[in-house]
């Protein structure tokens, strides 16, 4: 990597495992409280630490939160650089799944997190009684999502080229044998239902309307189960790989694919919808001027940059804080 | 599609961690701070954990020796919370707590607590009537009687259900990673998803090695508390 020999990769004194230490001390301060008063209303706000919001900049604490894969942890890494940047004391809580990170970012546990657009619209429609949104185009989801936003109390920074859609893959040599490149020829060459590597959630139709759900309406592909495997995660690649599954998920931005010999499969009916990457904060807990800082990603940050990102991590095993930072500072939104 | 991108274009280093061997000096070298972060998280778990098991569990121990209705209900209650899986009860403390380090000390404080009260009760049921009457006979009362006889002749029982509880809440930290605070179990899950060997195997030996600390401290306790069982195989 060309970067890594320009950037310092550790700088003293302002790694996030400090600050981390010290948010940790504020928890333990908030247990012993609690064993001390042996009830646990008082800490009902701990957890987020923006109750005192208000002033910006100056060493005030937020919270980035969101998913563990590695294009999400790059993310968070880069959130977190630029608004330490922009003067903000930046503790990173991440988790495996949706379900947690997004209403702890409703709650205002968390700040700001880095999301799919589309993805997160549907979640929330889903999560306030709401039907699929559906929307190919980035301009409609993201104001669809900016709606549904609205609604949760959250909101929405502007979206980066950088898009990355649910995308199915199957060994190379499957797709040599068979002549299989895209999502329609996997449907022909199909028998019966088959299982996908993914996680549990891929195959409920609310949470994720465009995993198993757009699959079966839309190309007529059978499933019969998942193997609960993270999204993208190299557990599920590593299962397809040893045939143990025929198909498997993961973003479109995955440049590790070809090494496990896998393909991603076209998406000839162009089902999948507008997953550009956006900043979605809590409308109480993200100052204006934080978001800001945010949306200088905006214009930068393309899919492929965010492919090779990934491969950063995934492969050459970089730690995702240096991979984020030296990316910024080559892009420029950062001093070195 | 471009694999093994243009940025890289031959400059891979070739190194223990793009090899993705299990052991990989480099890694300990690259990521030393965050393993001690990782380890510093865990042992701040383990410590509030059995804290809050012991100073909550041996009252209860006290009270539930009153009754027999009341020494059913504790260790009923006990042996129900005990059969919760760590990760629902994680899920049940989390809309209270949040995404904190507090959850997972709640949970795995609760999991310590049932472990603990049955020690101590066992533990001060083990004293021998006649040494308790002995006790009597020159003129202890119940809270001398409890603190100089019955507690010290408890200790063995007690501090062993602080080892089950220790090596326990050693193991059961690292699921504290869905609420993002399990440890060494943030760094063994990440790994385990991205296949990221030399991190499964470091973050794993370091549990273990964890484990087997706590147990011999405690065990180191117990000698040094109890001087007159030395001898006695523990």
């Amino acid at each position: 990597m060309s970067t890594s020999s320009t950037t310092p990769v550790t700088t003293a004194g302002a790694r996030p495992g400090l600050r981390r230490s010290a948010a940790v001390a504020l928890s333990l301060a908030g247990a012993l409280a609690l064993s001390a008063c042996g009830g646990g209303d008082q800490l009902g706000g701990e957890g987020g630490s923006t109750d005192a919001a208000g002033g910006s900049g100056g060493g005030e604490q937020l919270v980035v939160g969101g998913a563990t894969f590695t294009e999400m942890t790059v993310m968070e890494n880069m959130y977190a650089a630029l608004l330490e940047d922009a003067g903000y004391d930046v503790e990173i809580t991440a988790t495996a799944e949706r379900a947690t990170y997004a209403p702890a970012l409703i709650d205002g546990q968390v700040d700001v997190i880095p999301e799919y657009a589309a993805s997160m619209a549907n979640w929330l429609s889903a999560d306030q009684g709401g039907g699929v949104v559906q929307a190919a185009d980035v301009d409609e989801t993201l104001a669809a999502l900016t709606d549904l936003a609205d609604q949760a109390g959250l909101v929405v920074g502007e979206p980066t080229e950088a898009s990355s859609d649910n995308a199915f893959y199957v060994t190379q040599e499957y797709s040599d044998a068979e002549g299989v490149t895209t999502l329609s020829d996997f449907a022909a060459a199909q028998t019966g239902p088959v299982e996908i590597a993914a996680a549990q959630e891929c195959l409920d139709p609310e949470q994720q309307p465009f995993c198993a759900a757009v699959l079966e309406d839309r190309y007529g592909i059978q499933f019969s189960g998942v193997t609960g495997d993270e999204f993208g995660s190299v557990t599920g690649k590593q299962k397809v790989a040893d045939g143990q599954v025929p198909i498997g998920i993961t973003g479109s931005t995955d440049a590790t694919l070809g090494d496990l010999g896998l393909v991603l499969l076209e998406d000839d009916m162009a089902v999948q919808p507008a997953n550009n990457i956006v900043p979605v904060g809590n409308a109480e807990g993200l100052p204006d001027d934080a978001l800001e800082a945010l949306n200088a990603l905006a214009p930068v940050l393309t899919t492929e940059d965010l492919g090779q990102l990934n491969a950063q991590v995934d492969q050459e095993r970089l730690l995702p804080e240096d991979v984020a930072r030296d990316y910024l500072v080559e892009k420029g939104l950062i001093e070195g | 599609m471009p694999l093994i991108s243009v940025v890289h274009s031959g400059s891979v280093a070739d190194n223990c961690l793009v090899r993705n061997d299990w052991i990989c000096p480099l890694y300990l070298q690259t990521r030393s701070e965050i393993l001690l972060e990782a380890l510093r998280e865990h042992l701040l778990i383990l410590v509030l954990s059995l804290a809050i098991g012991l100073l909550v569990g041996f009252p209860l121990a006290l009270l539930a020796r009153r009754t027999p209705w009341l020494k059913s209900l504790v260790l009923g209650a006990a042996t129900i919370v005990y059969t919760v899986p760590s990760l629902a009860l994680f899920v049940l403390v989390l809309p209270y707590t949040g995404l904190t380090v507090t959850t997972v000390v709640l949970a795995l404080g609760l999991y310590s607590l049932t472990i603990i009260v049955r020690g101590v009760v066992a533990g001060l049921e083990g004293v021998p009537s006649s040494v308790e009457d002995a006790a009597r006979g020159v003129g202890y009362g119940p809270r001398r009687l409890l603190w100089q006889v019955q507690v010290p002749l408890a200790l063995p029982s007690l501090i062993a259900s602080l080892r089950v509880a220790g090596v326990s809440t050693v193991a059961l930290t690292t699921v504290g990673a869905v609420v993002a605070h399990g440890g060494l179990g943030n760094l063994l899950f990440d790994a385990l998803s991205t296949r990221f060997f030399a991190q499964v195997l470091t973050a794993s030996v370091l549990t273990v090695l964890l484990a087997f600390a706590v147990d011999l401290l405690l065990l180191g306790l117990q000698r040094a508390l109890t001087p007159w069982r030395r001898g006695v195989a523990a």
